[in-house]
């Protein structure tokens, strides 16, 4: 394929050289090679009896002058090519990362997760899901935390710290937020799989992450989880063994709406300001601080 | 959260394959979601267990327009022979 490319590029010179590129390049030698090969030529051509010689001399010059160039030209040449390999590879180190990417996506490899389907497609797996269950396997315990945030004055709990189910087997859970401040606040959670190889296999059909979740001041909501392992996790060689699944949830304060804080809450409203002591972290737990002193 | 991000590639979370639970923001379904806690404790946290229990919550969402309608096979609840299957877990 490099033969192709470079062929391509440097055409006009590469013809009679590349062939003759082990031969040490000299004036003389060059006549001789200039000789024998127009002597081919003209062996070639020997139907022509009439051949005068002034003719004879120009066409001599010039196809001695472009051997000669073809000649001086062979080191550019090799140069060329070599560095149209060098420029290719480049461009392969490039193309390999959304390549990689891409390879990763498609079968799994190293823990990757698949790429989102479709609701049809995602029904027929569910459905598909009762031939799939094997009984005789040992089940997994599936242990539930939550990452709680100091900036963020939620309280952010699971209902339970762990449940036990098979791979294939479709699971609910919760866990549970509470505004604990006075302003309305907007969270984004996200979410960990460990270990990391058996994210692949963890199926979250729905939950409540990624999506902005709006709380009011002092409200509390209990947030589901719906999910299942799938079964092709037990014939892992990476996963083999592992009976211990942890999943971990975080909610963050989503980007924009922190000036919900400086405005006392209400976007209608925005004359109404709150104390730099309520709109500071940890303003959430001053209360306490200020109760175990007087006490 | 544990980070040991060293020698271990990074795995992006991927977004729910059905979409986000809407909030329950009135608190609809508690009672359900009681129920299904308290079944849960009893049977040894195991959900297979607890499928009623867990069905009443789903169609409490249903009822109530928290969740898009579904049918049971699509929420992975196998009627008839699973049944008898997981009571002998």
């Amino acid at each position: 394929m490099n033969l192709l490319i470079s062929r391509h590029i440097v055409r006009p010179f590469l013809f009679k050289s590349f062939l003759h590129i082990n031969v040490p390049s000299s004036s003389s030698v060059i006549l001789k090679r200039f000789v024998s090969s127009n002597n081919n030529n003209n062996n070639n051509n020997n139907n022509e009896t009439e051949t005068p010689k002034s003719i004879n001399r120009n066409d001599f010059e010039k196809s001695f002058k472009e051997f000669e160039r073809n000649e001086k030209n062979r080191g550019a040449n090799v140069a060329f090519y070599l560095s149209s390999v060098a420029i290719l590879m480049l461009g392969l180190t490039y193309a390999s990362v959304p390549l990689y990417k891409m390879f990763c996506e498609a079968t799994g490899f190293d823990g990757v997760l698949r790429k989102n389907q479709d609701a049809e497609v995602v029904s027929a797996n569910v459905r598909k899901l009762s031939q799939r269950i094997d009984k005789s396997h040992p089940s997994i315990r599936i242990n539930f935390s939550s990452t709680p945030s100091s900036l963020l004055p939620w309280t952010f709990v699971p209902e339970q710290t762990d449940i036990t189910i098979q791979p294939g087997e479709t699971a609910l859970a919760f866990y549970r937020a509470k505004n604990e401040s006075n302003r309305p606040i907007i969270g984004i959670a996200t979410y960990n799989v460990q270990p990391s190889q058996a994210a692949f296999y963890f199926n979250k059909i729905q939950c409540f992450c990624f999506e902005e979740q709006r709380l009011e001041p002092g409200e509390e909501i209990d947030m589901p989880v719906f999910f299942y392992i799938d079964p092709e996790f037990l014939r892992d060689p990476n996963l083999q063994g592992v009976q211990d699944i942890s999943l971990s949830y975080t909610f963050f304060e989503s980007k924009g709406t922190e000036h919900l804080a400086l405005m006392g809450g209400d976007p209608t409203k925005p004359h109404i300001k709150l104390k730099p002591s309520e709109a500071l972290p940890y303003s959430h737990r001053h209360a306490e601080k200020i109760k175990t002193v007087t006490s | 959260m544990t980070s040991y991000t060293l020698g271990q590639k990074h795995i992006a979370p991927t977004k729910p394959e059905r979409g986000v639970f809407p909030l329950d923001h009135e608190g609809e379904c508690k009672e359900k979601m009681l129920k299904y806690m308290l079944c849960l404790t009893r049977n040894d946290s195991k959900p297979s267990k607890c499928q009623t229990e867990s069905k009443e919550y789903f169609q409490c969402r249903m009822d109530r327009n928290l969740m898009k309608k579904h049918e049971w096979e699509d929420l992975g609840y196998f009627d008839g022979r699973e049944k008898q299957t997981s009571d002998s877990n």
